[in-house]
């Protein structure tokens, strides 16, 4: 008779160390979140503060903590990776995409982290608004749910990861607001 | 009387030079109207596809499709669209004189990646959950339960992207979690060549002479090329961060590929094997294609729902052109109705 495999509490363990390093492949259908907010006070003062990788504890109240890395990435280049120590417990680890010289866009991909959604990335943009003194702040992400599948369980689904990013991206933006105008 | 005679002969003569003159240049308007090219872009966010006049860069008609439109292969024999539906597991048929959708299959998977045979008898569709490539009789397209009716050949993981060789005799398909290119013959529909690549295949194009297959690694951020006469790999190309397809102009002398985790792409000199240039893009590029007519390359952007116009002389973004919600255009967008 064949024996049967139970995997041992050693296997368990190094899979579930193994397995976030290996980022999985994106699923076919991702999601996407657009937020954008307007904010009295000029481009360059709000891209100070989102633009510093290592800060955002300082204006996202889901983010308690914020530690930067520099490292070389798979291809060895010099790359901004930070560590996001969160409020509702857990982190995200996340990598700095690249960006064109001179453009106020903070893109980023999520290596690994406790949100209920897979393969995240995403791009921040700062731009003039329409009137004098304004500035437009767009937040666009894409993902796939949490279980990477077309038919997730409530909970891993589509409803539920744009749930969530929706609201990472509506608390930040509104507390970015505040903080900034604030601080006038 | 002998005048009016010869006068009558003239005027007829006239006439038909008239009638021949009147007659070659409508055809010659014609067939320059008619065979402008368009571009065919699926917005996965909107269940619509965009059709680009690429005269005026203009959107000129909106087409819906099934849910999440994804890929596209486009028939110049029938002037047909299909159109490849991952979240209603259908293919949408598209007219491409009337823009307007003429039937939909529904399929037993969520299909992604699709080509044509040469001849556009066979529809091609990976399979991409479970490890295999459909073969569809395109005649029989239309038919009530054409989903139910197809040949099956087994591929490798999550198979993407796939060309058919200049030939017409071979399917090369990118089996994206095995890292290699499979090679299906297409007369036996037997698996004849597995070439390993880079890591994560997934968009694919033949170069302008046909004989080299360039292959986009998304994770290991570069591009295989393959020499499809002996199927072996000749060069590995490093491109930008995360890239996903792969177009060349007519002379296979460049190929352009989109960096979905740069907002770039990357200008690859074949000759030189190595990127020549790097052309800042709307967010998260995926689909690209080549305009022949105007030299200018088409790229759709996910992030920013449009499709930007690049100058394949000067490798400057030229335009920008609102399209739908998360534009992907997975695929040979570029046709030519006629």
């Amino acid at each position: 008779m064949m024996k049967k495999f139970i995997p041992s509490k050693a296997v368990i363990l190094l899979a579930a160390i193994i397995l976030p390093l290996n980022v999985i492949a994106c699923g076919p259908s991702p999601q996407k979140v657009t937020k954008e907010i307007v904010i009295k006070a000029g481009p360059e003062q709000v891209w100070a503060i989102v633009s510093d990788f290592g800060a955002m504890h300082k204006w996202h109240p889901h983010v308690i903590g914020a530690v930067l890395e520099r490292k070389s990435d798979s291809d060895g280049k010099e790359t901004s990776y930070r560590t996001l120590k969160l409020k509702e417990g857990g982190t995200i680890i996340q990598k700095q995409r690249e960006t064109q010289a001179g453009e106020m866009k903070l893109g980023v991909v999520m290596i690994q982290g406790d949100i209920a959604a897979s393969n995240y990335s995403d791009a921040l943009t700062v731009k003039t608004g329409h009137s004098e003194g304004e500035t437009i702040v767009t937040w666009v992400g894409r993902f796939n749910n949490k279980a990477n599948a077309m038919q997730a369980p409530v909970g891993q689904d589509n409803a539920s990861a744009i749930e969530s990013v929706e609201r990472w991206y509506d608390v930040g933006m509104l507390n970015l607001k505040r903080v900034i105008e604030a601080s006038h | 009387m002998g005048r009016k005679h010869q006068g009558l002969f003239q005027v007829t003569e006239w006439n038909k030079v008239l009638k021949f003159t009147v007659t070659a240049i409508l055809i010659l308007l014609s067939s320059n109207v008619v065979a402008e090219p368009f571009a065919y872009i699926t917005n996965q966010g909107a269940d619509t596809v965009s059709v680009v006049d690429l005269r005026l860069d203009q959107v000129v008609a909106t087409i819906p499709t099934g849910k999440a439109p994804v890929g596209i292969a486009i028939d110049h024999s029938q002037n047909r669209l299909y159109v490849s539906n991952v979240e209603s597991r259908s293919v949408s048929i598209i007219d491409m004189m009337t823009n307007q959708a003429i039937g939909e299959v529904k399929l037993e998977i969520a299909p992604v990646g699709l080509t044509l045979s040469k001849t556009a008898s066979q529809l091609f569709v990976a399979d991409w959950f479970h490890d295999r490539i459909f073969v569809f009789d395109t005649d029989k397209l239309l038919d009530v339960d054409a989903g139910k009716t197809y040949q099956e050949v087994a591929m490798g993981k999550a198979p993407a992207g796939m060309v058919i060789s200049r030939e017409g005799a071979s399917l090369y398909v990118a089996n994206r979690d095995s890292d290699e290119v499979g090679v299906i013959d297409v007369r036996n529909l037997k698996v004849v060549n597995k070439i390993a690549v880079g890591k994560h295949p997934f968009g694919m194009a033949l170069g302008g002479d046909g004989r080299n297959l360039y292959v986009v690694n998304v994770e290991g951020n570069s591009v295989s090329v393959i020499d499809t006469r002996r199927d072996v790999i000749i060069a590995t190309i490093k491109v930008g961060e995360h890239p996903y397809c792969v177009t060349t102009n007519p002379d296979g002398s460049r190929a352009y590929v989109t960096n979905t985790g740069a907002d770039s792409v990357s200008v690859i000199d074949t000759k030189l094997q190595k990127v020549i240039a790097t052309i800042p893009v709307s967010g998260f590029p995926e689909g690209i294609s080549y305009n022949a007519k105007q030299n200018r390359i088409y790229v759709a952007s996910w992030m920013d729902d449009a499709i930007d116009v690049i100058d394949a002389k000067t490798n400057q973004k030229i335009n920008s052109v609102a399209t739908g919600s998360k534009s992907r255009a997975f695929g040979e967008f570029i046709g030519n109705p006629h």
